[in-house]
């Protein structure tokens, strides 16, 4: 048999790494003897396997640990000279330093933004002590065959979780009320009150600062926030004092107070009391949706540590048998499902939802800039790195020539870079510090500082950092290790090398611009198609107010008409919705064709005057009239959606009903037909709508819009004083529609302020590299240039040389960039049900400002380069 | 009795390093502790064996020749000290000593 001279790869490379080397050559002889004598009389399979034994018995200490450690001493003595040469250099390149420290600055500065932001987003829900075992019970019900995923559950579960479940460990239920007024003493003032069960706090985690978690067992008890506290009770002790809500008959008694809520937690209260309600768990409170949604409550449950999800469903499942069986509850399309805590926040939204919603598509956005700046941050370097490489090549070839190896040529390139860096990074803290009030109002009124030292930002931040440090070192580092040393020293380096790898990350660098300045374009374009856009109504000089629950008819009435009063008042009116989200929804029987159909309408209520006030037309028929008797409850408008979604040719004159129950309660005509109205975001389209006076005005509807004639702070005095008034003892809830309205895009106003601002970053850091680049390329072309002019070349001639090799760049560069952005952008706009055309328009634009962009940057440095004497030129070295 | 103390393969490593004189690598001790004594030893054990000795100063080494059953890896042969004998001796007079003490028991 043939004798092995070596050890099998694999067996090589195991032995290397565990082995000292001292020790390497010894032991490895001895394997390769002991396995060829082993291949004689055992084979050489056997053999093999002997050898893989005796090698993994080498990973004893006995020999690992006869590893010595050694330091490179003449590594760290460098280390000061690497420093010096640095900042000697950076004293004579004066601005390719500012240059590179800018860009890396502005990138450095905008990352730990978005850090912060993420990780903040990241964070909701997560201070809940065992967050990943606390889960909330979700319910999908199918309504006319579309499955609808609910974010409450029948408050029955709670009797039947009480049952015992070995699975949980305990559970709460927690039910939403409207607005609430708090009155204690004659003062009222406004606050969110939940109702919840008194397990409530050993579900999710509060902080206490008086009382204690025993707090809801009373009925009759309620538990209030620091800040709401404060507000009623001032400086008295809050706790044992009594309070009534919204001018009930009930009395509260403080039991304790919690510190406020976080800003990272997925619903914001002002006040728990204790939940008094229960309901059956039957048929009839999940077949129809509204008996569904008031028997309804959110529901939490925090389960066993080594419980599973499934097996807590499926005795849920099972209990829930006894009442409905399974098989009605699956024709009934009605399922249940658990929600994680921490995913609450950012999951997509649920019918009836009472959860604050982040959106993880501006939580990509926000890190797809964050990775652009970081690229273009790096070209940028590397550009710099490149301009300078000329100066640097000397005297790197004199450090070669001194023995410097490959290893110190790389220590020092990442020594400089990490220089760079941590200035970059110590500048732009001290500039988020000092701009810090403005950037909480773009991106999170919740952000602040101090987020900079969380272990997320930190984590994402350094993450960040890593990679700008190894992605600038990585191209210059090359070049200096292999370059040729007496090219090195001699200076000599043609025009046309290292300028390769260059040109790749200048096309990087212009479809990173040109997809953000796309972006930005097109976000800006439907923020003006959004503003600008015929909502169906005159939203200027528009007031809402908002009555408290108590408000009667009569007060209405009188209110209504001191309003009229006010000499800037044009006009008010008193309805059912709020603009920007919010109406009623019910079953309607109308008559198409020849027979009665039933359609799921949207409904407002309101008086007659809401068409005046709001500044609607009429198209058809005529409008309700409520001092005509005769039309409270039988006169029906509808607006022109409804038309096309009734099918209706002739609508005025057609019967409509509705609650046939109370047969003839609600019958009448269509009278009329208004235009389209947008009441909701215009992430929502147009709903087929029917207007009718308030129910037999037994009370009235609590929206009160007034149209006024300017928006002096004299008729808002006014009107406040009117409402004192009538109401003494209330603060009024009052909003300009318009302000409402701009409100409800804040999200995307956001996106687009701080797409804004990265898109200039992107843009200032890239005009810094290509007017660098060009500078370079020109000195190095100026031979070149000479020989052209003396050839007979104009100036112009010679510019649009030297410009044009960028131009060529940059218009490939977008052209490539311009379909990405656009498929992106129809992503974006695909969550408006109105949306703008993103149209040719756009992509000439982009064309238009990277083509102003490159010959900004470049077109100083190639005029003056043209205009140098041709002598001189050809004359120089 | 010395001070040092030497555990039983140690003892077995430093003899047979003893017996061995020129031969006396690690390959070798391996094979022929395998061959006399019919027992399993592993190459990793002989070796660290021979280091914990060399550091105790009871064997020292030198490098050798190479051969192509090595595949040109030269050999590391270990030769016994002076301490490294004397505590040899020292064991297995104490050894013999308590043997001496046992007593002789007759088989009839």
């Amino acid at each position: 048999m043939k004798q092995q001279e070596s050890l099998p790869k694999w067996a090589g490379y195991i032995l290397k790494a565990i082995c000292p080397a001292r020790l390497l050559e010894e032991v490895e002889g001895d394997l390769i003897q002991r396995f060829n004598r082993h291949c004689l009389s055992h084979g050489m399979s056997r053999a093999r396997r002997k050898l893989l034994v005796d090698i993994i018995k080498y990973l004893r200490p006995g020999i690992f640990l006869r590893h010595t450690i050694s330091f490179n001493v003449n590594g760290f003595s460098m280390l000061r000279n690497y420093i010096l040469s640095s900042y000697r250099h950076v004293l004579k390149f004066k601005l390719n330093a500012a240059f590179k420290l800018v860009g890396l600055t502005l990138a450095v500065f905008s990352l730990l933004i978005i850090a912060m932001y993420v990780s903040y987003h990241l964070s909701f829900d997560r201070y809940h002590r065992d967050y990943e075992r606390i889960f909330r019970v979700n319910t999908e019900r199918t309504e006319n065959g579309i499955p609808e995923r609910y974010g409450i559950a029948p408050l029955a579960f709670g009797q039947i979780l009480s049952d015992g479940f070995p699975e949980i460990e305990s559970y709460a239920r927690i039910a939403v009320a409207n607005r609430s007024d708090l009155k204690f003493n004659g003062k009222v003032v406004w606050g969110g009150v939940f109702q919840a069960d008194s397990s409530l706090f050993d579900v999710l985690t509060f902080t206490f600062i008086e009382g204690d978690r025993r707090a809801l067992r009373e009925p009759g008890s309620i538990v209030l926030t620091r800040s709401l506290a404060k507000k009623i009770f001032n400086e008295t002790s809050p706790l044992h004092q009594v309070l009534t809500i919204n001018n009930g008959e009930q009395l509260f008694k403080v039991t304790a107070i919690i510190e406020d809520m976080p800003d990272n937690a997925h619903f914001r209260v002002d006040a728990f009391t204790l939940l008094a309600a229960d309901a059956p768990f039957n048929i009839n409170n999940i077949v129809s949706p509204p008996e569904f949604v008031d028997n309804a409550s959110m529901l939490y449950v925090k389960l066993r540590p080594l419980a599973t999800k499934a097996s807590f469903l499926t005795r849920l499942e099972n209990t829930l048998d006894k009442s409905v069986s399974k098989k009605i509850r699956k024709e009934l399309g009605f399922k249940i499902y658990l929600q994680p805590l921490a995913n609450l926040y950012l999951d997509p939204p649920l019918k009836y939802e009472f959860t604050r919603k982040g959106s993880t598509l501006y939580l990509y956005i926000f890190s797809l800039l964050g990775f652009f700046l970081l690229s273009i941050a790096c070209i940028n370097y590397t550009n710099l790195s490149l301009v300078n490489f000329l100066h640097r090549a000397r005297e790197m070839g004199v450090r070669k020539i001194m023995g410097g190896g490959r290893r110190e040529v790389v220590v020092q390139i990442i020594i400089e870079t990490l220089l760079y860096c941590v200035t970059s990074l110590l500048l732009s803290v001290l500039l988020l510090y000092a701009v810090f009030p403005s950037i909480k109002e773009v991106i999170d009124p919740a952000l602040t500082l101090s987020m900079l030292l969380k272990p997320g930002p930190v984590l994402i931040g350094s993450v960040a950092l890593f990679a700008l440090l190894t992605a600038s070192a990585i191209l210059p580092a090359s070049w200096f290790v292999n370059s040729n040393v007496i090219a090195d020293l001699k200076g000599a380096y043609g025009a046309g090398r290292k300028i390769k790898a260059n040109v790749v990350l200048l096309y990087v660098q212009f479809a990173i611009s040109a997809i953000c300045i796309s972006a930005t374009l097109t976000v800006g374009k439907q923020m003006t198609f959004i503003h600008q856009k015929d909502l169906g109504l005159d939203r200027r000089n528009l007031l809402v107010l908002t009555m408290p629950e108590d408000f009667t008819k009569g007060k209405m009435i009188q209110l209504k008409s001191a309003l009229r009063e006010i000499p800037e008042v044009v006009n008010a009116s008193n309805s059912s919705f709020r603009i920007t989200g919010g109406y009623w929804k019910d079953w309607y029987t109308v008559e198409v064709g020849n027979e009665m159909q039933s359609f799921e309408l949207y409904e407002v209520f309101s008086d007659d005057d809401l068409f005046a006030t709001l500044g609607m037309t009429l198209k058809a028929g005529r409008l309700f009239n409520a001092d005509n008797r005769a039309d409270s409850g039988a006169a029906f408008v509808i607006n022109e959606t409804a038309v096309r979604a009734l099918g209706l040719e002739e609508p005025v004159g057609k019967r409509i009903l509705t609650h046939p129950e109370d047969s003839g309660k609600w019958e009448g005509t269509i009278v009329g037909v208004v235009n389209d109205i947008h009441i909701n975001t215009l992430h929502h389209k147009v709903q087929p709508l029917v207007m009718r006076l308030p129910w037999q005005n037994e009370y009235p509807e609590y929206f009160v819009y007034v149209r006024v004639s300017e928006a002096s702070a004299n008729a808002l005095h006014a009107i406040r004083a009117t409402y004192h008034e009538i109401q003494p003892g209330y603060p009024l809830e009052l909003e300009f529609v318009d302000d409402y309205y701009n409100g409800a895009y804040a999200a995307e106003r956001k996106a687009f302020t701080s797409l804004q601002f990265a898109t200039l970053i992107i843009l200032v850091i890239s005009s810094l590299g290509i007017f660098s680049l060009s500078m370079y390329m020109s000195a190095r072309r100026m031979k070149e240039f000479g020989i052209r002019k003396v050839l007979g070349a104009t100036i112009p001639q010679i510019v649009f040389v030297n410009v044009g090799h960028f131009l060529k760049i940059a218009m490939v560069a977008s052209a490539i960039a311009l379909p990405l952005s656009y498929l992106m952008m129809e992503e974006w706009l695909g969550g408006f049900a109105y949306q703008t055309n993103i149209g040719i328009g756009l992509f000439v634009w982009v064309f238009i400002i990277v083509l102003v962009m490159t010959i900004l940057s470049t077109g100083f440095v190639a005029v003056s380069a043209a205009k140098v004497n041709p002598v001189d030129a050809i004359r120089k070295l | 009795m010395a001070k040092e103390f030497l555990g039983e393969f140690e003892e077995l490593v430093l003899t047979m390093v003893a017996v061995l004189q020129e031969e006396a690598y690690g390959a070798a001790i391996t094979a022929e502790i395998e061959h006399r004594l019919r027992r399993e030893v592993t190459l990793s054990a002989v070796h660290v064996t021979l280091y914990r000795l060399e550091d105790k100063g009871y064997i020292r080494s030198k490098v050798g020749g190479a051969t192509k059953e090595r595949g040109g890896r030269r050999k590391r042969i270990y030769t016994v000290t002076s301490a490294g004998l004397a505590i040899l001796k020292a064991m297995k007079e104490a050894r013999m000593g308590l043997w001496k003490l046992v007593p002789q028991l007759k088989i009839s």
